[in-house]
């Protein structure tokens, strides 16, 4: 599902570094950071706990910043912006897709997928329609009006997943979405998350788990905040790794 | 026992853990608990705590009624009264002499001392017996000078004893003079009783008949008592008593002889009388008719505050407490009951309430006097009892109880139904919400609404005393000292004209005076008054017109020197004042105001017109009007109409003054009120100051109540506000705390900071509006409540209410601004961190 290689990559680091900072202590959390992704890739970032997987995608979903390096979404360099900037483009080219769902208790589910279309500003009728598709999108239509406590571990996350697809951002960022599901409701999930790709979708999926990394195009294992390997999976979900 | 002193001991801990919390909480509790108690003792000390007598209980206030209105009682009507009833063992008569003129035994010259006047029987029906000597009976009210008389005795106070005499046993059967009359110190009061009404100290009893003209004793239309007091019989109730009294008032009033018809009055049908009985236990009622309503109300005000306060530890406890759900669930896998964490956190709340009652029963121990000082509306003889006792001590214990079942109880059976919950492990999957805040918001919207009711008062008030201060009173009252004094020169008989030689010579003193008293250095200008400005007296005499004898409209009147409008500040519109050739034996004249020149001569010029009082001995010998005055207030600023005015000229017709009044420079005011004492004391003796004041205190004492009311409702009001802000800080930031990754989730997807911290200041807005809701009845009851206050606004003023609501919304932002910010600067990335 993949561009051309020839037009500008979706997703563009260079060198790219963070550094945390504690009274005596200094974190190199990323070191030498080069990636590319293209519109359409479905790329899955694979290690184990504490390698900083975690803090890559923070970057890449501009909730945390580089300490150094560079930073193109779009062909444009995002890594020095102010917070509000950082909050326009994450509300308009991101989509997160969080492990604990993080559906918000009070709003009813069509209140949590209507809620980045809010933040934009954008008028009642069109937002109640877009929310309306993304969830008949992932299968949730039925389920509106009910708050996110009436709701399955499975159906929270695919509301989530509609969250996160309604504002039609140019990237997916999945962190663990399977980690708080079990294995069945993993496994559909993981299905949706294929659905969309095919559609094309452009996805960036943390996972420590091998078998889900599968599902991905390319998998990036980082260690110690590095990338120390890339595989190309010829057909998504029958790789080995 | 174990479990309890466990408990305790652990609550020690908690609260030494959070100081700050504790601090707070403590000193929230302590402020709304001492307030409280300080009120009370207050209210206890003026209108609950009974007389230190024999059974006060069975003392009661004989209040006559004339058509249900309060009346007046002659002495002859309470004399065939006292002698015909058989349901009470005993009455007296009590005539209040705040100012006494005693000449003791060996002093330079008389001194005033708090005096009263009362029935012979008076301390045996209070049930008293003496420190020293004896105390006054039926004996002494035998008139001096006749039959059976033993002359005038005296009763002195067991407090002037110590201070005056230093407790000498050889004070019985010493002589003092009071007012003309030659006393003789019989014996002392027992410690303990002051007199018969709350915060009035008497040094002096003397016998009424004996120190009272006998023209006056036989009057049917002069009243002077203060007070007619009684104890029932034993076995007789207060109905039986009341019906038998008002019988025997009505017998005797259609024996009355019918008042003259040229007195204009209409007779007294028997049945329109009722002789009303109330409770004595407390004394005279002059003190609650003062000081009730304005007392009620400081304990409505400071019942509000402890109620918020109360609510607001309540508040923080809830969300304290819920950080500790964790510990909570603990104890609960280890087998707590619902019952033992009750328990415990109640026992915390109860702590936090004891300690609070503790400090707060402190600060009312501190505060008290303080209120009491205010509440004497500038009466510098008016002093209460403050000590506390019993009941005091019982309403500190509720206000104590009150606030650990608020403070204690209901955060403890919330936080541990919480816990239940949390203790089953339910998975957290949602994040943030509201869910388990409802009460605390609900809690917070109750302390926004008491909050607002205060405010609400205080602007009222605020607004009674705007108005009140941009009235004009129609004369200059800054830098103008006034001298309350009484001529204490003996006098004639009730009702006799003072002879022509006498009045000429009070003339020349009053002339000599005024001379001097305007050539002290500091002194712009000086006037004497027989009633002056703002004094309280309300003398109206019936006018006639030389050219037009009937009708006879009323006006008040008043006799002042040469310069008394230039010393007030008053403005001429026509004719002249009056001067130095307006003595005796010169044309009489009179300067009155608009009002009467208006209402008595309607378009015409008032000058020239020949105007008479309407009095024996006066209504051949009119004045003529010289002068017309621009209308003025005269007792109260709130006066809605001018009243018709004359003044004559006090050399032409000299009565015994009663005020002073000096128009001083500016910062000379010290210094000459001194030498103006010392001019009058060297120029009459008998020539007594009472007290010094200002025309502007003067002024400002007539709305001392509602300024007093003005302080505590803006005082407490802030208080209030203040704890509120402090309830909704601690909720919201609780609620940020608990909503940080909800909030990090709103920001990854894409809500600006400035969203987040709308979001958390609209939260604020919204308790507010639901507190407004809520509180505006309560608002519009406390107008209700205030309406005898309020002047030239309203109780449901809808720009008060406006602004009321305004001032708590600008607190509620300024309290959730710090949480508001905070939430705005959460980092997003809380939102990709996991339970």
């Amino acid at each position: 599902m993949s561009t051309s290689p020839t037009a500008p990559p979706l997703i563009r680091l260079e060198n790219l570094s963070k550094v945390f900072y504690t009274d005596e202590v200094e974190t190199h959390a990323l070191a030498g950071i080069h990636l590319e992704i293209q519109k359409g890739d479905y790329v899955a970032i694979a290690g184990p706990s504490g390698c900083g997987k975690s803090t890559l995608l923070s970057i890449l979903g501009l909730l945390d910043s580089p300490t150094d390096g560079l930073y193109q979404l779009n062909g444009n360099a995002v890594q020095d912006l102010d917070l509000a900037q950082r909050a326009r483009i994450r509300n308009r080219e991101i989509g997160f897709i969080f492990q604990s769902f993080n559906l918000i208790g009070d709003l009813t589910v069509f209140e949590n997928v209507e809620l980045p279309l809010t933040y934009r500003g954008m008028r009642s009728a069109e937002r109640r329609d877009r929310s309306q598709k993304a969830l008949e999108r992932v299968g949730m239509g039925h389920r509106a009006k009910h708050l996110p406590s009436q709701l399955s571990g499975g159906q929270q996350q695919r509301v989530a997943v509609a969250r996160a697809l309604v504002g039609e951002p140019s990237i997916l960022l999945a962190d663990e979405p399977t980690g708080n599901l079990d294995s069945r409701n993993g496994d559909a999930v993981m299905e949706l998350m294929r659905d969309l790709h095919r559609n094309g979708s452009t996805i960036c999926m943390v996972t420590h788990d091998p078998r889900f990394a599968r599902h991905a195009d390319r998998t990036i294992h980082l260690f110690d905040g590095r990338v120390v390997d890339e595989n190309v999976e010829a057909a998504a979900g029958v790789g080995v790794v | 026992m174990n479990g309890w002193a466990q408990d305790l001991r652990y609550a020690f801990r908690v609260l030494l853990k959070s100081p700050g919390f504790t601090a707070v909480a403590v000193l929230s509790l302590a402020l709304g608990i001492g307030a409280t108690t300080a009120a009370f003792s207050v209210l206890n000390a003026a209108l609950l705590r009974p007389l230190p007598v024999a059974e006060p209980r069975r003392l009661v206030l004989l209040l006559p009624e004339r058509r249900g209105e309060r009346y007046i009682l002659f002495n002859p009507i309470f004399e065939e009264l006292r002698r015909r009833q058989h349901t009470l063992s005993g009455m007296f008569a009590v005539s209040g002499a705040p100012f006494l003129k005693v000449t003791l035994a060996g002093a330079a010259g008389p001194t005033y001392l708090r005096g009263s006047l009362v029935s012979g029987s008076y301390f045996s029906v209070l049930g008293l017996a003496p420190s020293l000597g004896r105390l006054l009976s039926e004996h002494d009210d035998a008139i001096a000078g006749t039959p059976g008389s033993a002359g005038c005795a005296a009763v002195i106070s067991h407090r002037f004893w110590i201070r005056q005499f230093q407790q000498d046993p050889a004070v019985v059967g010493r002589s003092l003079r009071v007012r003309d009359a030659e006393c003789t110190i019989v014996g002392v009061a027992p410690a303990g009783f002051d007199g018969d009404q709350a915060g009035h100290s008497i040094d002096v009893w003397v016998p009424l008949r004996s120190l009272t003209d006998p023209k006056l004793l036989a009057s049917h239309g002069m009243a002077f008592f203060d007070g007619v007091m009684g104890r029932l019989r034993p076995g007789a109730t207060m109905g039986q008593a009341e019906a038998e009294l008002t019988s025997l008032y009505r017998q005797i009033q259609a024996a009355e002889p019918a008042p003259p018809p040229s007195s204009g009055a209409a007779p007294v049908r028997p049945d329109d009388l009722r002789m009303h009985l109330a409770s004595g236990a407390q004394g005279l009622h002059a003190v609650p008719r003062r000081l009730g309503e304005p007392l009620r109300i400081v304990m409505a005000i400071v019942g509000v505050v402890l109620l918020i306060a109360t609510v607001n530890v309540a508040n923080l406890m809830l969300a304290r407490g819920a950080a500790r759900i964790p510990e909570l669930a603990t104890r609960t896998a280890l087998g707590a009951g619902r019952g033992r964490l009750v328990r415990q956190l109640a026992t915390e709340g109860g702590l936090l309430a004891a300690l609070g009652g503790l400090l707060g029963v402190e600060l009312a121990y501190l505060g008290t006097p303080a209120l009491a000082s205010l509440l004497s509306l500038g009466d510098t003889t008016f002093s209460l009892d403050i000590a506390a006792d019993g009941r005091v001590f019982a309403v500190a214990i509720a206000a104590t109880t009150l606030a650990a079942l608020l403070a204690g109880i209901l955060p403890a059976v919330r936080l541990s139904g919480t816990t239940l919950q949390a203790g089953m492990g339910v998975q957290q999957r949602v994040t943030g919400g509201r869910h388990g805040q409802r009460l605390t918001r609900v809690l917070v919207a109750a302390q926004l609404s008491l909050s607002l009711l205060l405010v609400t008062s205080a602007g009222l008030l605020l607004r009674t005393m705007v108005r009140i201060s941009g009235i004009d009173p129609g004369f200059r009252p800054a830098h103008v000292l006034l001298l309350d004094v009484r001529d204490e020169a003996p006098s004639g008989s009730f009702g006799a004209v003072d002879p022509p030689e006498q009045k000429a010579r009070r003339a020349a003193l009053y002339r000599t005076i005024e001379e001097r008293l305007s050539a002290l250095p500091g002194v712009e200008s000086a006037s004497l008054s027989w009633l002056g400005l703002f004094g309280g007296s309300n003398l109206w005499l019936g006018l006639i017109d030389a050219d037009q004898p009937d009708p006879r409209p009323l006006a008040r009147v008043d006799y002042v020197s040469s310069r008394y409008f230039d010393t007030v500040g008053m403005q001429l519109l026509r004719g002249r004042g009056f001067n130095e050739s307006d003595r005796e034996g010169t044309p009489r004249v009179a300067v009155v105001n608009e009002a009467l020149a208006r209402e008595r001569f309607g378009g015409r010029d008032a000058i020239g017109r020949r105007l008479a009082l309407d009095y024996r001995g006066e209504q051949d010998r009119p004045f003529t009007v010289v002068g017309v005055m621009r209308d003025s207030k005269y007792n109260d600023l709130r006066e809605d109409q001018t009243r018709p005015m004359m003044w004559m000229a006090l050399p032409q017709a000299p009565f015994r003054i009663t005020s002073v009044a000096l128009r001083v420079a500016p910062g000379a005011s010290a210094a000459v009120a001194r030498q103006a004492q010392e001019t009058l004391a060297s120029a009459n003796a008998e020539l007594m100051v009472r007290r010094v004041t200002t025309l502007s205190a003067q002024v400002r004492g007539t709305t001392a109540r509602e300024r007093l009311l003005l302080g505590l409702a803006s005082g407490f009001g802030g208080l209030a506000l203040l704890l509120a802000a402090v309830g909704l800080y601690g909720t919201l930031a609780y609620a940020v705390t608990r909503r940080t990754r909800e909030i990090g989730v709103r920001l990854a997807l894409g809500a600006r900071p400035a969203t987040v911290l709308r979001m958390v200041l609209a939260e604020a807005w919204v308790l507010v509006a639901g507190a407004f809701v809520v509180g505006l009845p309560l608002a519009l009851g406390g107008g209700y409540a205030l309406r005898a206050f309020l002047f030239g606004v309203e109780p449901q003023d809808l720009m008060t209410l406006a602004g009321a609501g305004a001032v708590l919304a600008l607190a509620a932002t300024l309290a959730a601004y710090i949480p508001a910010r905070r939430a705005a600067a959460v980092d997003p990335m809380t939102a990709l961190r996991y339970e």
